[in-house]
């Protein structure tokens, strides 16, 4: 597992590994930069292959009041978390 | 038994815990040993399967944890149980909850605040507003609901009630229910101007949704727009009355936007510009309203440019020439103003413009009238003294030639001298005519016959041809016979002279009814027009104006006094006449004559003058005449007829002497009284003094300037005969003979 951070942008590339859970994951990390993403100041960007992750991390980040986005790359998934991302509704 | 089988027996059992324990009998002396490893091993077995029941107890419990933050459950593939106790998954689905229930805070905070927000909107805006379930319950309601529909009733809870009881206060829903509409449809419904009482509301109905889209209430929000439908009204009236005003006004109006474009126009202006409203939106003025000066004729004029540039309020009233769509030209005079906007900016202009052609021709013929009036005055003097030299030349030659015992010679000398006199009575005549002189003798008469009568006589022994178009019940006129011949026979002349190489001249008389305020100024009512119609050489714009001066004349043998004393004719007449001419194609003239209420009576015959011998059946006569020469002529006549006749040269003389000679015995049996005495009593005045004196009283009047009505009119005045100067010695004679066969009637005339 990767973690690359940038003052905007922190990005957890989680392709190749079935444990741990990319969920936990994602969790982990939002809990972690809470004050920075609901500032709009990070944006949280996971890459992850496993296509349940594209289900679960939405559904419970956007509980937590984050928006969050998933694009199709070729061979995995691409998912945003933070708040006020273009071409979300909030 | 050695150690290194006995320890691997100890880790196969240790390691399986399905693996049966060890049999210490089997181990010898280690047997006590092996005993207390079997406790040691089982001991192992059961701190193994508690730790696995723990872990597994964590997992369930993040499974539902996990489900109970709304996600699926961990898969034991996606955490083994080690990364599971260093992940601290409590500790991160904890951290998560806990950002879960700071955002549902957040979220509760603002749709409290939004709520707040919507029930003050919901209350402060200016119309009633329910919220209704699908069967029409009022579920909410604002205080503009209350106002409208429940004013008075403070104690009434409509919340749970059917709308329709309260607002329809009908028992099924209208037809014209807005929210039944909305239901059918799914889309929000209007009623635009719905009546509840004396008021109008517009009704609004919109859908409110629930998870699954389908309706699950409505709101419905009901708007008072009396005021707006009335303002609406009193807008459209508005509108309707500046239509009506716009159409009705004699002036043309078109109004520009800041670009100079055309964004009005009334019917005058289509009139005059040719184009159509329609048309003409849109346009540059200058494309539609041509203007461009009298004089200067290359450039429009620029109307508007100073109050659309400058922002003027008011533009220049200017006259010009407008050019219409066909080409023709109209004088017109335009004022223009700024239109604006409420705050006073300058949003266009209006020009406002009136035909003035009319005006202006009419100014020309008020200062033509006035000139030719002066002109009138001094031609009536000349004619006046000319009639009175005249008389008494044409009267001694025709006492001349009556005394006979002449050389042939001589009597052709006389005879061209009286030719040359009559003549110039003509002329006089003429000149009396178009200074007023002659008021017409008017008896009532179809002009018909005249017309054609006096036509053919003018144009007889020419090559134009005379095309009559007269119609059948061409009304009546009164009017003075031998006047209106004039006329017509001076229009006859003028056409035939006008059509050098020959032609047609079309006399066309017709009935026509004027209105008040015509543009020949006469009083309504009945009219003949005539008109004399030519298709010669036309006559140029420049003389159009003068053509009916005195002695203005474009023809070598005209005497200028033809057009001139038709004008006064008919104008005497209460008439007008007037000339339209196209250089080329020929000229039009026409006069309008009022037509007579009266019916025809049989014409009165005209007695021949004959030039027999003269004989008097008079004895005593008394001539008023304040000119020597008329005078002088008089006597000869009488001294010629070997009679006596007495002689004054003013009324007040003949009146004294009258009444002397009838408290004398001995009355005078005529009177021959001149109208006009310079300083004197005339004719007219000492005529009132002699009907006191002798009501029976035979008089003549004489004169060869009658402005006074006198000569027209004698016999309203007392005469019973005129006689107009210059006359022959044979007219005297016979007019005198004729009084003296009247029985006077009982005098009626009281002064």
């Amino acid at each position: 597992m990767n973690s690359i951070s940038s003052p905007s942008r922190i990005e957890i590339d989680m392709r190749g590994q079935v444990c741990p859970s990319s969920l936990l994951i994602a969790l982990e990390q939002t809990n972690a930069h809470k004050k920075a993403l609901r500032a709009g100041e990070t944006i949280l960007k996971i890459k992850t292959d496993n296509r349940d992750a594209t289900v679960t991390i939405p559904g419970t980040v956007m509980n937590m009041g984050y928006d969050c986005l998933v694009f199709k790359k070729p061979g995995y998934y691409e998912i945003l978390i933070g708040v006020n991302l273009p071409g979300t509704v909030t | 038994m050695d150690s290194k089988k006995l320890y691997q027996a100890i880790t196969a059992a240790a390691d399986n815990p399905s693996a049966p324990l060890l049999s210490p009998k089997e181990y010898g002396e280690y047997a006590e040993l092996v005993s207390l490893i079997n406790g040691l091993i089982a001991e192992k077995h059961r701190f193994e399967k508690e730790h696995q029941e723990s872990i597994n107890y964590i997992r369930s419990k993040i499974d539902q944890l996990l489900v109970t933050i709304g996600t699926a459950p961990l898969k034991p593939e996606e955490l083994d149980d080690k990364t599971l106790l260093e992940l601290d998954p409590i500790g991160v689905v904890a951290d998560s909850f806990a950002q879960i229930l700071e955002h549902l805070r957040d979220t509760n905070d603002s749709l409290n605040r939004t709520r707040k927000e919507l029930e003050a909107v919901f209350e402060s805006v200016g119309a009633g507003i329910i919220v209704v379930d699908t069967d029409m319950r009022l579920l909410a309601y604002n205080n503009g609901f209350r106002k409208i529909f429940l004013e008075g009733k403070d104690d009434v809870d409509p919340r749970g009630r059917y709308c329709r009881d309260i607002v329809c206060q009908e028992e099924m829903p209208p037809e014209t229910c807005v929210f039944q509409k909305m239901i059918a449809t799914g889309h929000s419904a209007m009623n635009f101007e719905w009546s509840y009482k004396d008021r109008y509301l517009s009704v609004l109905a919109s859908p409110i949704r629930g998870e699954d889209n389908s309706i699950s209430s409505g709101v419905i929000l009901y708007q008072d727009i009396t005021e707006q439908l009335q303002d609406k009204t009193e807008l459209i009236e508005e509108k309707e009355r500046l239509a009506i005003t716009l159409r009705s006004i004699a002036e043309g109006v078109i109004a520009l936007n800041m670009d100079n474009h055309i964004t009005l126009m009334n019917e005058v202006a289509e009139k005059l510009t040719g184009y159509s409203q329609e048309e003409a939106l849109g346009q540059q003025a200058e494309k539609i309203f041509w203007v461009v000066d009298q004089a200067i004729r290359n450039k429009a004029l620029d109307l508007t440019g100073d109050l659309l540039n400058q922002h003027q309020s008011i533009g220049a009233t200017v006259e010009g020439v407008l050019i219409s769509r066909e080409g023709e030209e109209r004088l017109i005079n335009a004022s223009t103003g700024a239109i604006r906007d409420l705050k006073g900016s300058v949003t266009g202009a209006v020009i406002v413009f009136r035909d003035i052609t009319e005006v202006k021709n009419l100014e020309k013929e008020i200062a033509n009238a006035r000139r030719l009036e002066s002109m009138g005055i001094l031609a009536g003097g000349i004619a006046h003294d000319f009639n009175n030299l005249l008389t008494g030349i044409l009267g001694n030659i025709s006492l001349a030639q009556i005394t006979g015992d002449m050389d042939s010679r001589i009597a052709e000398r006389l005879f061209k001298a009286e030719k040359a006199c009559i003549r110039a009575k003509d002329l006089t005549q003429q000149l009396l005519t178009f200074a007023k002189g002659g008021s017409p003798v008017r008896k009532v008469m179809s002009i018909a016959e005249l017309l054609r009568e006096t036509s053919q006589f003018a144009l007889r022994g020419t090559h134009i041809n005379c095309r009559f178009d007269i119609v059948e019940d061409l009304w009546l006129t009164n009017v003075d016979e031998g006047q209106i011949g004039q006329v017509i026979h001076n229009l006859m002349l003028n056409a035939y002279q006008a059509m050098p190489e020959g032609g047609t001249i079309t006399v066309l008389a017709e009935n026509v009814t004027l209105e008040s305020n015509n543009p020949y100024s006469l009083p309504m009512g009945r009219y003949i027009n005539i008109s004399v119609i030519d298709s010669g050489l036309g006559i140029p714009g420049e003389f159009l104006d003068k053509i009916f001066d005195p002695y203005f004349t474009t023809k070598q043998l005209g005497s200028g006094l033809g057009l001139a004393s038709s004008y006064a004719i008919v104008k005497k007449h209460g008439g007008f006449i007037s000339v339209q001419s196209m250089l080329g194609k020929g000229s039009t003239f026409s006069m309008l004559l009022p037509a007579s209420d009266t019916e025809l009576r049989p014409a009165e015959k005209q007695k021949k003058d004959t030039d027999t011998v003269l004989k008097l059946n008079a004895e005593k006569i008394l001539v008023m005449d304040d000119d020597e020469t008329i005078l002088d002529f008089v006597a000869s006549i009488f001294k010629h007829l070997g009679q006596e006749v007495t002689l004054v040269r003013d009324g007040r003389e003949a009146v004294d002497l009258y009444r002397q000679a009838l408290d004398g015995g001995e009355p005078f049996e005529v009177v021959i009284l001149d109208l006009t005495v310079p300083g004197g009593m005339g004719g007219r005045e000492a005529l009132e003094e002699l009907l006191r004196i002798d009501p029976a009283i035979k008089a003549i009047v004489s004169s060869g300037y009658s402005t006074d009505d006198a000569m027209a009119t004698y016999r309203e005045v007392g005469f019973m005969s005129a006689i107009p100067k210059p006359y022959r010695a044979q007219v005297l004679v016979q007019e005198i003979n004729r009084v003296m066969q009247i029985k006077r009637p009982a005098m009626k005339k009281h002064f």
